[in-house]
């Protein structure tokens, strides 16, 4: 845990004493202010935009607007700042969004090969490459048989529930209790591991 | 100020991923998120985690038959293995909310309607395009400017006129809506371009967003325009059976 984070925006004192560094010109507050806020930032933009590209940009750019506002001493409540760069964020988000849509109207032709072209970027294939054997691996390494047997038909072969509560002899409810904890044990797995997103937040120019 | 305990609960986890929290809830844990770095790990953490199972869902439906499947008929020999037939709609399910926020087009709902019996017991179902424009929150609708003709098992579906679909401009999706039926019975759509018929691709029916029923759910980049063959199957004592097939062509989009 860092210093003071626990869900604290509200009259959070490092936000008040990082907004006052960054005014005073402190370079080491502005990068602690990147390290602290960017995590944040990217999932929240990650999660709403589905793109975890768009999302570093996105956040860096927020980044970037907000510590320009502190630099310049623009803003207000300093203790509301998880409330400004997330605000800011959105908006980034929906500018993008828009942006987007006016160039799908604007493309004459050839739509088909533009969207096999964005879908085949051999850097996002070399990513969801080692995601996949990451996730093959996290998976076959459970030692609860019924766990690897229950996660991989549910997710992977995307049995249907009521065939897998028939075969496993399970109702409804015991069922979703016995893939909840699954689930946990996997989730315990892969963190142990060290899996995570390919990619972490830039460091800000 | 709302404080979070963590480890995160899991179902606050999932219904923020899932976009379910009201915009209070979601306000406020995202401004948690941003100022706890560790709130954005175990968020993270559980994206890569639902990522790979998607992944590796699609990768697995992507694999080549290594074994004919039971139940497969002569028609499809070279269509892909069982996991072929997996939607990969349940990890998709889980970011359907976030996604329609970045949807670029407008999905379009195609609902297939029970018809009634005409003779010879060849079924006529109408068929209604309703373009659905979540983003904006209306909804409209238009006819499909033919009818569907369901064909019994083993009749030529090539004798029958084709359903045509026009797509206009924005149209990023279209879901193919089954009339209600039994849960418990798994459905699936086997499409295959009528030039190269020995190329198909099986999609499993889900149930679709904001409905009671099940359907398939299809990005217009993969139908080009072109000439289909559709057939619906149902899963019956292990095997699958043709529930109902027809001609889809899909023409060049309007401008």
């Amino acid at each position: 845990m860092t210093e003071a984070a626990p869900n604290a925006p509200e009259g959070d004192p490092v936000a008040v004493r990082l907004a006052g560094a960054i005014r005073e010109g402190d370079r080491r507050a502005e990068d602690e202010f990147v390290r602290r806020y960017s995590p944040g930032l990217v999932t929240l933009l990650r999660v709403r935009s589905q793109d975890p590209e768009l999302a570093k940009d996105l956040a860096q750019e927020a980044l970037r607007v907000v510590l320009l506002r502190l630099r310049a001493g623009k803003l207000d409540q300093p203790d509301s700042l998880a409330g400004f760069l997330r605000g800011t964020a959105l908006n980034l988000l929906a500018n993008e969004l828009r942006r987007s849509e006016r160039r799908l109207a604007d493309a004459s032709s050839d739509w088909m090969d533009q969207i096999v072209g964005e879908s085949s970027d051999p850097y996002d294939t070399v990513e969801s490459d080692d995601l996949v054997q990451n996730m093959r691996e996290v998976i076959s390494g459970m030692k609860v048989e019924r766990d690897r047997e229950l996660l991989w038909r549910y997710y992977v072969d995307e049995d249907p529930k009521d065939r897998l509560c028939a075969q496993y002899e399970l109702s409804p409810e015991h069922f979703d209790r016995v893939l909840h904890r699954a689930r946990g044990r996997l989730k315990e797995l892969w963190q142990s591991h060290g899996r995570g997103t390919p990619g972490g937040p830039r460091r800000m120019k | 100020m709302t404080t979070y305990k963590l480890p995160l609960d899991a179902r606050l986890l999932h219904d923020y991923l899932e976009r379910r929290l009201d915009p209070r809830e979601e306000e406020a844990f995202e401004e948690a998120m941003i100022s706890d770095p560790e709130i954005a790990e175990q968020v993270r953490l559980e994206l890569a985690m639902r990522d790979g199972m998607r992944e590796l869902s699609k990768r697995e439906r992507e694999k080549p038959r290594t074994a004919p499947h039971a139940g497969h008929g002569e028609t499809h020999q070279s269509r892909s293995g069982r996991h072929a037939v997996r939607g990969g709609r349940r990890w998709l399910a889980m970011a359907a909310a976030a996604a329609v926020a970045l949807a670029i087009g407008l999905p379009t709902s195609w609902l297939l309607l029970r018809g009634a019996e005409q003779p010879g017991g060849t079924s006529v179902a109408e068929a209604t395009l309703s373009p659905r424009v979540e983003a904006q929150g209306q909804l409209a609708a238009y006819d499909l400017p033919a009818q569907l003709v369901a064909l019994d098992p083993g009749d030529q579906a090539a004798t029958a006129p084709p359903v045509r679909l026009s797509l206009p401009e924005g149209v990023s999706e279209i879901v193919l809506q089954l009339p209600p039926h039994s849960p418990a019975t798994p459905h699936r759509l086997v499409l295959s371009r009528a030039d190269r018929p020995q190329v198909s691709v099986a999609l499993a029916a889900a149930r679709l967003p904001d409905s009671t029923n099940d359907g398939f759910t299809l990005a217009t980049e993969q139908l080009p325009p072109g000439q289909y063959q559709a057939q619906i199957e149902r899963l019956e004592n292990g095997a699958w059976v043709q529930d109902r097939q027809f001609t889809l062509r899909v023409e060049g989009r309007d401008r």
